[in-house]
């Protein structure tokens, strides 16, 4: 009996490689293979003499990277920026669903969902450009803070708005789109168990308590877990169009840096040995809340 | 269905939440449709809001006018169906296997595609193997290199998984084989997802420039965003070069606005389309079957 | 390479997918490779055509959008017409990279190898193709440029052949290309206004601020409201904003002797000068006080809705931009380019320059690098090549009425999707012709194009640092970088803190000079000082 069973599984696993074949061949072909590029960060790399002559120079790259006098506050930067961005961004969208799946009209229901991911569509340097003429000091978000009685506030060039700004901007703009997911994830709800709820005369915040979050809990783990591991990457883009002089002691992260140097003088070596710590730094955050999610709440990335 | 007063106050102030973060979230674009209709004076001198000035049809008729862009949409068109489809196809096959315990060694597989999520490749080693598999300046390589990612795998993954156990063990005991079970069971099942991952694979590959920046060199295999991308320059920035600004003088308003209408539309479209799928319930009539 | 290109079908792609083993290990082989395999090829097409035209391919770029509508550029009218004007000597082939992500596609067409015979950039140093140079991958050039492009030398100013773009230690690497007006700096400023105020042109910064205190006074513009206009107008990370720096010996990226060291002249003790001038314009409201945000598009806007009394900008763009019915509900509106002031510092709008619009390379494998550098020769000696890249194609872009010129920049040949510019810049391989003597001739504002011109031309003043390569100190710190451009320098950071107000003049630059040299300015100091001594020789 036990052995057929391990024979099953051993005919059942083999079909799952079988099925599987295609996306792991992709993965490494087309994922593995260049991210063994990623040597460069340990050579002194030019595009003229290729991956396999350039001249090896070791942690070189990484040991300027940690000597750079901006480094650690750009780090710094980097880390504040991105717990902001996590802390109010992430719940941003699932809270959204929530609230759009109480909507009762369904044409309304379907007019808003379409809406709100509109801003998804437009580039960092229009939305950017309309936040910062709405709130220049003389701009429309001045203008009501002087109708209530104060005085008019710096949101674009005082340090402390900053983060905020970035912030709330790139929840404003992503927000609809974030939501779509979660929006799926309830929407493969068995809908038996909502069935069984009011019967047992449960209300609206108690099914939502009870089995929407529950039911979409997993989805909810991945995407935190995947957010975290890119946590030191943020939108050049965004950054850019709100960076100024006048902001840059705590706007400049790694990712303006790396591209400033870009600008200069192609470091590829330099550049990819900070890509590289990036991505370690954030392999190290993925792999260790995963493990206590798995711990706590059962659910992880694999 | 039991309503109160606090529900019905409740219903109120959500529905008018959502009135007005739609709206501003509509206004740009509402705005850009504005500016693109206007004249240039007032467009240039950032005097139109809401509503055009000087009204006119030039950019329109221009950028209609334009015989490559006709040709640039079909490759576009044909990159995003070809491009989610071929999406779809390997992640959720893979997805699956992933997704089943009795995959052995699948835990290794996942943290070797979660290690792709991480780390990036540079652009140059990434080229050159694209270029070395020969689909250089061929449609393949801006759809074949983006087609698969880690994040995709782990969401579709993440819901594959969440499709009970029970319905699996029914369709063994049927005689079910795997790829039965795939076929038959859980994409029925994941239409949500499904629509999600193709949703979200349609938009990029729709916007997607960089690949084609790369790997193409033949105009007439040139993407919408190419085109259009080229058409507009963006900002100063990219104008100045040493000490002439005047030679590229930045494009004017009520242009860069079209071509980003132009450019967006088309995939708005998209998701009205799949939005059922998005709605409570919809799996309803999939279950009893 | 190149004939392997075409379209690859599914099983290909299949194939390409189940070889993956094989690819793996070849990869990165491939890459060093490529030069040669390339070379090969290419040489076998030259060698093949020289029986009749020489095949020349060029590898550039263009901001017109006109160049997206082309799809074949062999058959294109423009690069027809400059073949036929060679008498069919030569076979072109034009191929236009994306202007806006030139540095990438450069980079990539370098990392393929698969290099045509000219290609354009935008200097030796450019960072698509850093160590070019170095490893031998571009041609050097001098003695070929001696030997069979005369004209190369006798049209290209020696400026311009010593420029860190083209030249480097003495050996000439590129061919620059040219722009007509190499200084095209100009200072604006609404002689309406000075009309309202009562007052003449001002010639001293002093006579700037009573200038700028009668605009912040009355209502210039006239829209009941006194207080939105500024006597200067400037945009974001100072572009084209630099007025009240010269006139105090100071300028960004100008670089000076100061007890035996060469230092950049913003971190001499003048720099204080302009600190201070600037900090007073900031707090009288003498300039608006979003500098540091208003972005490009704002600033033209603001400019042309009347907030401005005065601005800094470009000759060039009187006609487009600056012309009087450009101006919104303003029609007295009289916008004029005038003298810039003269301050104790000196008096000057912009550095002198090479006029350099982008040089071209040619790469160390291609075969007959001199029929390439007779091609640029012949084109910059040819008169009837120049009067093309001036007015185009006659009886399509410009008709000859009486043995007069009747070109029109309204002729929809010319102004559809900027087609003109397919002629001024595309296929121009001496640079670009906008804005030069014929065509300023013909424009309706010739007198006040030709003025503004003069102007710039008189008020340049000499950088010893213009032939200096960037030191290699700033290589891994841009924030060392001693000007304003692009933002993100330390010294941009410190000028706006203290301009308002957040710093105070003294405190703020002493511990901006002092930073700025440990953190490796002391180190660009002593390389540029080195240079100083090597190039002109002490």
């Amino acid at each position: 009996m036990r052995n057929r069973l391990r024979s099953l599984s051993g005919k059942d696993s083999l079909m799952l490689w079988l099925i599987a074949l295609p996306g792991v061949l992709y993965f490494l072909v087309f994922k593995y293979v260049p991210l063994l590029g990623n040597v460069i960060a340990f050579q002194d790399y030019s595009i003229f003499i290729g991956i396999w002559d350039s001249p090896w120079a070791g942690w070189k790259h990484f040991v300027f990277m940690f000597e750079y006098e901006e480094f650690m506050n750009i780090l710094r930067n980097t880390l504040v920026l991105s717990f902001y961005t996590l802390f109010f961004g992430f719940p941003a969208p699932l809270l959204l669903a929530l609230l759009l799946n109480e909507l009762r009209q369904m044409l309304f229901k379907r007019t808003v969902q379409t809406l709100l991911y509109l801003p998804h569509f437009l580039s960092w340097i229009i939305v950017g450009g309309i936040f910062i003429n709405l709130l220049a000091v003389d701009g429309l978000a001045n203008r009501a803070v002087e109708a209530l009685g104060g005085q008019p506030v710096e949101f674009v060039s005082d340090s402390r708005f900053f983060r905020s700004v970035v912030v709330l901007t790139s929840m404003w703009k992503e927000v609809g789109w974030g939501m779509i997911i979660y929006l799926a994830a309830i929407a493969g709800i068995n809908p038996n168990l909502y069935e069984a709820a009011v019967m047992d005369g449960a209300g609206r915040w108690r099914q939502m308590v009870s089995i929407t979050i529950p039911s979409i809990a997993p989805a909810i783990v991945t995407l935190l877990l995947l957010r975290i591991g890119n946590m030191l990457d943020t939108n050049v883009e965004q950054i850019l169009v709100f960076l100024n002089p006048l902001v840059r002691d705590i706007g400049e992260v790694i990712d303006t840096y790396v591209y400033r140097v870009g600008l200069l003088n192609a470091q590829y070596s330099f550049t990819t040995a900070i890509g590289l710590f990036k991505s370690v730094i954030g392999l190290v955050l993925i792999v260790g809340l995963n493990h206590l999610s798995k711990r706590t709440t059962g659910q992880g990335l694999y | 269905m039991v309503t109160n007063k606090s529900e019905r106050t409740f219903q109120w102030i959500n529905s008018l939440f959502f009135a007005l973060l739609s709206l501003s979230m509509i206004a740009p674009l509402i705005h850009l449709l504005a500016v693109s209709l206007s004249a240039p004076k007032y467009a240039n001198a950032k005097l139109v809001v809401l509503w055009p000035k000087g009204f006119n049809l030039d950019v329109y008729e221009t950028i209609f006018g334009l015989g490559a862009l006709w040709r640039a949409m079909g490759v576009s068109i044909w990159i995003t169906v070809i491009g989610t489809l071929l999406t779809l196809a390997l992640c959720s096959s893979l997805s699956y296997a992933v997704s089943r315990r009795q995959m052995r060694g699948r835990i290794a597989v996942l943290q070797g595609i979660l290690i792709t999520f991480i780390f990036s490749a540079p652009l140059v080693p990434t080229y050159l193997v694209i270029r070395g598999l020969g689909m250089e300046n061929t449609l393949w390589a801006l759809i074949v290199p983006s087609a698969l990612n880690a994040f995709y795998v782990l969401i579709m993954k993440t819901f594959f998984a969440g499709i009970s156990g029970e319905l699996f063990d029914s369709g063994k005991i049927d005689g079910c084989s795997e790829p039965r079970i795939y076929a038959s069971i859980v994409m029925p099942l994941s239409k949500p997802v499904l629509a999600t991952i193709a949703l979200f694979h349609a938009v990029t590959q729709w916007n997607s420039y960089f690949q084609a920046l790369l790997f193409i060199r033949s105009r007439e295999l040139y993407p919408l965003q190419i085109i259009l991308r080229n058409m507009v320059i963006e900002d100063e920035a990219s104008a100045v070069v040493g000490n002439m600004e005047t030679v590229q003088a930045a494009t004017p308003e009520m242009m860069k606005a079209g071509v980003i209408l132009f450019a967006t539309v088309p995939i708005l479209i998209v998701y009205p389309f799949l939005q059922r799928f998005f709605v409570k319930g919809a799996m309803l009539g999939s279950l009893k079957e | 390479m190149r004939k392997r290109n075409g379209r690859l079908g599914p099983p290909a792609l299949l194939l390409a997918l189940a070889l993956l083993a094989a690819a793996c290990s070849n990869e990165g082989g491939a890459t060093t490779d490529e030069p040669g395999a390339a070379a090969g090829e290419q040489g076998a097409n030259g060698a093949a055509a020289t029986e009749e035209a020489r095949e020349i391919s060029i590898l550039s770029t263009s901001p017109a959008p006109y160049t997206q509508t082309v799809s074949d550029w062999d058959d294109n009218r423009y690069v027809q017409k400059l073949e036929e004007l060679s008498g069919n000597a030569y076979d072109l082939h034009f191929e236009f990279l994306s202007w806006q992500d030139f540095q990438t596609q450069l980079t990539v067409r370098f990392a393929s190898g698969d290099l045509p015979d000219l290609i354009r950039t935008y200097g030796l140093d450019y960072p698509a193709h850093t160590g070019a140079v170095e490893q031998g991958a571009v041609l050097e050039l001098t003695d070929l440029i001696e030997q069979y492009g005369p004209n190369l030398k006798a049209r290209i100013p020696e400026e311009a052949w010593n420029s860190p773009a083209v030249s480097k230690d003495g050996r000439i690497y590129a061919i620059p290309a040219l722009v007509p007006n190499p200084h095209t700096r100009a200072l604006y400023v609404r002689e309406d206004w000075l009309e309202q105020a009562g007052m003449e042109v001002p010639s001293t910064p002093e006579e700037y601020l009573a200038y700028f205190e009668q605009v912040k006074a009355l209502d210039m513009n006239g829209n009941g409201d006194p207080n939105d206009e500024y006597g200067f107008y400037a945009r974001e990370n100072m572009a084209g904003s630099e007025l009240f720096f010269y006139e105090f010996g100071v300028y960004p990226d100008l670089w000076v002797m100061e007890d035996g060291e060469f230092v950049p002249s913003v971190i001499t003790d003048n720099m204080k000068d302009v600190l201070q001038f600037w900090r007073e314009l900031y707090a009288n409201g003498y300039v608006n006080p979003n500098l540091f945000t208003n972005k490009s598009a704002d600033w033209f806007a603001g400019i042309q809705n009347g907030l401005a009394g005065s601005w800094v900008h470009y000759v060039d763009n009187y006609v487009e931009q600056w012309d009087p019915s450009q101006f919104i509900d303003q029609p007295e509106a009289e916008p004029i380019m005038v003298e810039p002031p003269a301050g104790p510092g000196g008096k000057g709008l912009q550095p002198v320059n090479a006029g350099i619009y982008y040089v071209w390379m040619i790469p160390s494998d291609v075969e007959r690098p001199e029929q390439i550098i007779e091609f640029l020769d012949w084109a910059w000696s040819s008169d009837e090549v120049q009067e093309f890249y001036a007015y185009g194609i006659e009886g399509h872009n410009y008709e000859l009425r009486d043995g007069q010129i009747v070109w029109g920049p309204d002729n929809p040949n010319n102004a559809d999707n900027m087609e003109m510019r397919a002629y001024q810049i595309n296929v121009n391989v001496t640079g670009h012709s906008l804005n030069g003597p014929k065509m300023v001739e013909l424009s309706p504002q010739a007198d006040a194009l030709k003025a503004g011109f003069d102007i710039a031309e008189r008020n340049t003043f000499m950088n010893e640092a213009m032939y200096m390569p960037q030191p290699e100190a700033f290589e891994t710190r841009p924030e060392l970088i001693p000007n304003f451009a692009g933002g993100g320098t330390m010294l941009l950071d410190m000028f706006a803190k203290v301009v308002t107000g957040r710093e105070e003049v003294d405190a703020g630059f002493e511990s901006f000079v002092q930073e700025w040299r440990s953190r490796g300015g002391d180190e660009a100091i002593a390389e540029a000082t080195q240079w100083h001594r090597a190039f002109y020789g002490e």
